[in-house]
């Protein structure tokens, strides 16, 4: 499984949300990749599932990949139950 | 032309000067760690001053406030001014991607955009600014990276402070800077 974590440049804010996303995998005890990628080349990446924050999520959904968008990029209650819905459905 | 450097141990306040053409890499970071319990490296640098907070700030417009925010990084010795004018360049190309969490932005730029040190700023807002898309922020935290890399300490303690609702409420209603240093410098007080 791969997840890119998204923002603007590719290592602030994303670089926080992978952090984020792998305390969650490691807490799971969920074996994944997770790489940051910035705005404009996320598209162009193989991933399972994208998350970002609300407003390039908008902009990234309708492709082949799953987005999820996530408000407080440090909160591992949302990003728990995010990473919960997309992996269950 | 003097240069003027905060010393790694900032705890005593103390200031390297060096001249002109030197250059200087600190490798101090051992003897400013400790271990933790599971044997990883801690760094106890500190990643705010007091000269890069200012508290009650008003701009009705988002640009203000992140130029504000920049130039505070320039004023404690962080970043070029071509680096504040990246950051407000980014948010122009990209929208308003820079809110990390409920009513906090981390405007920044790249390394090569005019980094000097590594570092932060806050910035508190007297009152929210709308920032597109019915958003809209109070706190600011500039960002200052050398390299992809090496910031992960200062991003790991943001998402630390960001991470509860309480503390950003505190960042929210700081009145005093000592309240932001505590947040940002202090170890961790509880798990998140």
């Amino acid at each position: 499984m791969k997840i890119l974590a998204v923002c603007g440049m590719g290592f602030g804010s994303s670089m926080m949300l992978k952090m984020t996303i792998e305390k969650i995998l490691k807490e799971k005890g969920i074996t994944a990749d997770v790489e940051t990628a910035d705005f404009t080349t996320a598209s162009s990446i193989y991933a399972d599932f994208i998350f970002t924050n609300e407003e390039f999520a908008k902009q990234l959904e309708g492709g082949k990949v799953k987005v999820v968008s996530v408000k407080n990029i440090a909160d591992l209650n949302e990003v728990r139950g995010a990473l919960e819905s997309v992996l269950n459905t | 032309m003097e240069i003027i450097l905060s010393c790694p141990c900032v705890r005593n306040n103390c200031k390297l000067f060096l001249t002109q053409g030197q250059h200087i890499m600190f490798k101090l970071e051992r003897a400013y760690s400790t271990k933790s319990n599971k044997g990883e490296r801690i760094l106890n640098r500190r990643i705010l001053e007091e000269q890069a907070i200012l508290l009650d700030v008003t701009a009705t417009e988002w640009e203000d406030a992140v130029r504000i925010c920049g130039d505070l990084l320039v004023q404690t010795g962080k970043v070029e001014t071509t680096y504040v004018e990246a950051m407000i360049r980014n948010i122009h190309e990209l929208g308003p991607y820079i809110l990390i969490a409920p009513s906090v932005a981390m405007p920044h730029a790249r390394p090569e955009d005019g980094v000097i040190q590594e570092g932060i700023s806050v910035v508190v807002l007297k009152e929210e600014i709308a920032f597109g898309n019915g958003k809209e922020f109070k706190v600011l935290i500039g960002l200052a990276a050398l390299n992809s890399k090496s910031h992960i300490y200062i991003l790991q303690k943001i998402a630390e402070v960001i991470s509860q609702a309480k503390s950003i409420e505190r960042l929210k209603n700081a009145t005093r800077y000592d309240e932001i240093l505590r947040l940002f410098n202090e170890k961790e007080e509880h798990d998140s």
